[in-house]
């Protein structure tokens, strides 16, 4: 163990129309998901941390041990790709003892481990099945546990959403909050799932066009986008909660928030608004809107199209009005106004 | 549809008409002919070598075919699959002024190590592999360009090395395609003739596989030459139907 643990990476390398050059560092134990457009550079850089894409400079140090110079197979790393890639031609449970028998460890020994990998994800049941035979979501969980199987020191997500209908997110979601949790490795995400990046991540870092052009934590990042595509891949209201029937979630603040769910998982969970989806006005409105509150204007952020409002109800929340509206209310910061937001417009997810 | 029949009949007539003129009443006779066995042996022993050359060979040209850049790939590839629109016993002529006692790299091999190729089941073999590798080069190399590497990379990822992904992803991966390069390499090996007889010669015995000694026997014995043929005809069948469902499917 060097004196610097974790991950400390400085990874330049130019790939078609790509100019990458970034500083990571990454405690163990610590989540940082990278999030950015198409062709900013993410999984390039994934892949340069894992090896498979040569690097033009730079350093990539593990633990204060330099790795960059390690073949892929020789560096301690388990990456979960978009679409799983389990192998065909093999069994569930061959699949996930891969990498240990890769390794050196004896058949029977490293099929225990995986059989043990594969009942951590809910998946034991499955160990003799052709991955073909599983869901999408199931074949992602199996991903993770071979990812984990050969106990890297950095696991590697290469958007391991993507890939899935809405109901397998939820799933898998639910599997990576749980499995990184325990897992005390380095770890990296890139993701374009707003929810994934921001129910994740302990650091966000926003990659455009080969560059860090934002790093902080997922409130900070959220609520000062600098660039039109954070805003709108993040400009999201979020809340977590129990959900106590299908009309009702408690937030953990104990405000209430009126939802509509068909069929509601009750439980843990949490509630997604666009910021679109919140009218403003400025005095008590008569609405068919179940949730209404007083709030306070905290600050206006104006764009040709839209202004955004962020403000101060019992929850905070930002609010996207058109610039004719907001002329309207004359909404300035300190700004008494209302604000209403129909149950049916805040979508629920099980965590 | 009749276009269809047509063809059918086309390459099921002589086949049929084989059958019909094999002088069943001296099949027994004919199998036992002492000429036989041996060719039938040497056949199968010189074919199934130069299917194991195939492999060892022409599955690492595939690879370096379809996986890696180097100058002069388009000649390489040229040269490879040349002998697939060769005719044969051009390439029996090439071997034999190449490996030939007095040929250019022969006669060092005859000088330093004392090894004569031409005339022996070596130079049998040889031309075999010569005639027949390159169906397995053209099909390894174009199931390896389908193949998605991205498993491979995962392999990787897993701590595989070279050989492991190559041995437990790869290959797998291009499992039925391999089977029929095997299946279309061995065959060709076993109806080689034209470089096998210019090469080899056509010693009873020694270099005269089943493809000969059915020319030859033809010259003297037309029933012999049917039986003969028959008998390759039966292996040809018996192979296709095991390795075809898994190949071909269906």
């Amino acid at each position: 163990m060097g004196t610097v643990s974790g991950l400390d990476a400085h990874v330049t390398l130019k790939l078609g129309t790509l100019d990458l050059d970034v500083d990571l560092h990454v405690d163990p134990a610590e989540t940082v998901v990278v999030v950015g457009p198409n062709g900013a550079g993410k999984t390039t850089l994934l892949r340069a941390v894992a090896g498979l894409a040569p690097v033009d400079g730079g350093r990539i140090v593990l633990d204060g041990e330099p790795i960059d110079r390690l073949p892929p197979e020789q560096r301690p790393i388990g990456v979960v790709f978009q679409d799983g890639l389990l192998f065909p031609n093999m069994s569930v449970l061959d699949n996930v003892a891969f990498g240990l028998r890769a390794r050196g460890t004896a058949k029977r020994d490293a099929n225990a481990r995986a059989a043990d990998w594969l009942d951590r994800v809910g998946l034991a049941d499955r160990a003799g099945d052709r991955p073909r035979q599983l869901s999408g979501g199931q074949a992602q969980r199996v991903a993770l546990a071979r990812a984990l199987a050969i106990e890297p020191r950095i696991l590697l997500l290469d958007e391991p959403l993507a890939a899935l209908d809405a109901g397998a997110r939820v799933e898998v979601r639910r599997a990576l909050r749980e499995h990184l949790a325990a897992y005390d490795g380095v770890r990296i995400v890139v993701t374009h799932d707003p929810l994934e990046a921001l129910t994740l991540a302990d650091r966000l870092i926003v990659l455009d066009g080969g560059r860090v052009v934002q790093e902080g934590s997922p409130a900070e990042v959220r609520d000062h986008p600098r660039s039109r595509y954070v805003a709108q891949l993040l400009g999201l209201n979020l809340f977590e909660g129990v959900l106590e029937s299908n009309e009702l979630l408690r937030l953990a603040d104990g405000t209430v928030l009126h939802v509509a769910v068909d069929d509601a998982v009750l439980g843990p969970c949490v509630a997604v608004v666009e910021p679109a989806a919140i009218t403003l006005f400025a005095s008590a409105p008569q609405a068919s809107a179940r949730n209404t509150w007083e709030a306070t204007v905290v600050e206006l952020d104006r764009e040709p199209s839209r202004v955004r409002v962020r403000v101060d109800a019992p929850v905070p929340l930002v609010v996207d009005v058109t610039p004719g509206a907001a002329a309207e209310l004359a909404l300035e910061p300190g700004r008494r106004v209302w604000c209403a937001l129909k149950a049916t417009a805040v979508s629920v997810e099980a965590l | 549809m009749v276009a269809v029949f047509g063809l059918l009949v086309f390459f099921a007539l002589p086949l049929v008409a084989l059958l019909v003129r094999v002088p069943w009443s001296d099949i027994t006779d004919d199998l036992s002919d002492p000429a036989i066995r041996p060719a039938l042996r040497l056949s199968l022993v010189c074919s199934v070598a130069a299917t194991g050359l195939s492999i060892v060979f022409g599955i690492p040209i595939a690879w370096l075919l379809a996986r890696v850049e180097f100058p002069g790939k388009s000649v390489a590839r040229a040269l490879a699959l040349l002998p697939l629109v060769l005719p044969p016993v051009v390439g029996g002529v090439a071997l034999l002024v190449a490996f030939g006692r007095r040929g250019v790299v022969g006669q060092y091999l005859d000088d330093w190590f004392g090894i004569t190729l031409p005339f022996t089941m070596w130079a049998a073999i040889v031309a075999e592999t010569f005639v027949a590798m390159p169906f397995m080069v053209i099909t390894v190399e174009g199931a390896l360009r389908g193949v998605d590497t991205r498993f491979e990379e995962a392999a990787a990822t897993l701590g595989a090395g070279r050989w492991t992904v190559m041995r437990r992803v790869t290959l797998p991966a291009i499992g039925p395609s391999l089977l029929a390069g095997i299946t279309l390499t061995w065959a060709r090996a076993l109806g080689e003739f034209g470089a096998t007889i210019t090469f080899a010669g056509n010693f009873r015995g020694e270099t005269q596989t089943m493809p000969l000694a059915v020319y030859l026997a033809l010259q003297t014995d037309t029933g012999a030459a049917l039986t003969l043929s028959l008998v390759l005809l039966v292996i040809s069948i018996v192979v296709l139907a095991l390795v075809g469902r898994r190949v071909w499917g269906r």
